[in-house]
């Protein structure tokens, strides 16, 4: 799988409906086509994944949950990132509780994730003429690694919801639930928006959640 | 296997001394292209990002976008390829219309052309 990054135009004969297929087949030809025209590609410190979040109701089962999501497209470059993000609605034309996420690498907008269930959530209301704005500039902050001051990669996902009324969510999420962690991610988002002000903001670790589903095999695994 | 491909640059605007990178005096000039697990990264700036926002390869989906009715703005799968953007953003308004009538992703069909067309999504689903 990992081999079939050569341009090898076959491939796409007995290509079959394969996640695995999607990535270097997609890269090697838009290094093709960007060889083209003289530009050179960008790759991103990891891969990012965008994600298509229906969630029909607040009160959710995991299960349920993971139904209603969608794996949109996962980007290696500058380029294909653009390529997702410029050919999908903006986020203030999504319906009510539809979200997009931006999940670093292969990990499920899921708070019980392996990879999530030790971080957590940083929410912000936005304004519903800024979320838009939002979205675009947490995007760009989070694949450009802005917010790895130390190497790290703890900003590992970035959210945005449509809600009636007023604001709509935008979220960050982190796989450090210390304060200061917290703090990094909060004085970088009031750096990249000093002009607006998010009415609510709050941190909360994702094991904390009322219906977070713990597995049971990593529960035991710590508690003998 | 390709051409030769260009360093990344790390570009940063110092403002503040705690601005400045833990590891800056490893990469003089700050170009950084390492794959060295839990080293050296690659960064973007805004500035940088932005600019290739509107480079040829970004103007239309990557070719393997799955087909989402109300989500992902290109034709359904059977149809061709090489369409233009306008007409995809045709085909795709007429299959909201016939997929989905509960979900108003056209700005073109507000009723009263909200701003943003928030308003409309005020059902309850």
């Amino acid at each position: 799988m990992i081999d079939g990054g050569d341009d090898s135009d076959y491939l796409s004969a007995s290509e079959t409906l394969n996640d695995d297929n999607y990535v270097p087949q997609t890269a090697a030809k838009i290094r093709h086509t960007l060889s083209l025209n003289k530009e050179k590609i960008a790759p991103l410190a990891t891969e990012w994944t965008f994600w298509l979040d229906n969630q029909k109701s607040k009160f959710t089962t995991k299960e349920d949950y993971e139904a209603g999501l969608k794996k949109i497209f996962c980007v290696q470059t500058v380029q294909e990132f653009w390529s997702v993000f410029n050919n999908i609605p903006t986020p203030s034309r999504l319906p009510n509780r539809v979200s997009y996420h931006l999940m670093r690498k292969n990990r499920k907008p899921l708070w019980e994730d392996q990879e999530n269930e030790n971080g957590g959530i940083f929410t912000y209301r936005c304004p519903k003429d800024k979320t838009n704005t939002v979205w675009q500039e947490l995007c760009l902050a989070a694949i450009g690694e802005q917010f790895s001051e130390d190497d790290s990669d703890d900003v590992v996902g970035i959210s945005v919801q449509s809600r009636d009324g007023m604001q709509d969510l935008v979220q960050i999420w982190n796989s450090n639930p210390s304060e200061e962690a917290q703090k990094i991610i909060d004085e970088k988002v009031i750096s990249l928006f000093p002009n607006i002000s998010f009415p609510i903001k709050f941190y909360k670790a994702n094991s904390s959640h009322a219906n977070f589903e713990a597995g049971k095999q990593q529960k035991s695994k710590y508690s003998s | 296997m390709s051409n030769s491909e260009g360093i990344p640059i790390r570009r940063l605007v110092i403002n503040d001394p705690k601005d400045m990178p833990l590891h800056y005096g490893e990469t003089p000039g700050g170009s950084i292209y390492s794959t060295t697990p839990g080293g050296t990264r690659i960064y973007y700036d805004r500035a940088f990002l932005l600019s290739r926002r509107e480079s040829p390869m970004t103007r239309s989906p990557p070719s393997k976008l799955p087909y989402i009715p109300e989500v992902t703005l290109i034709p359904k799968p059977t149809e061709s390829d090489n369409m233009t953007e306008n007409d995809i953003n045709k085909k795709t308004t007429s299959d909201i219309t016939v997929n989905n009538s509960n979900v108003n992703l056209s700005e073109q069909k507000s009723p009263s052309g909200k701003k943003e067309g928030d308003d409309q999504f005020s059902m309850d689903i």
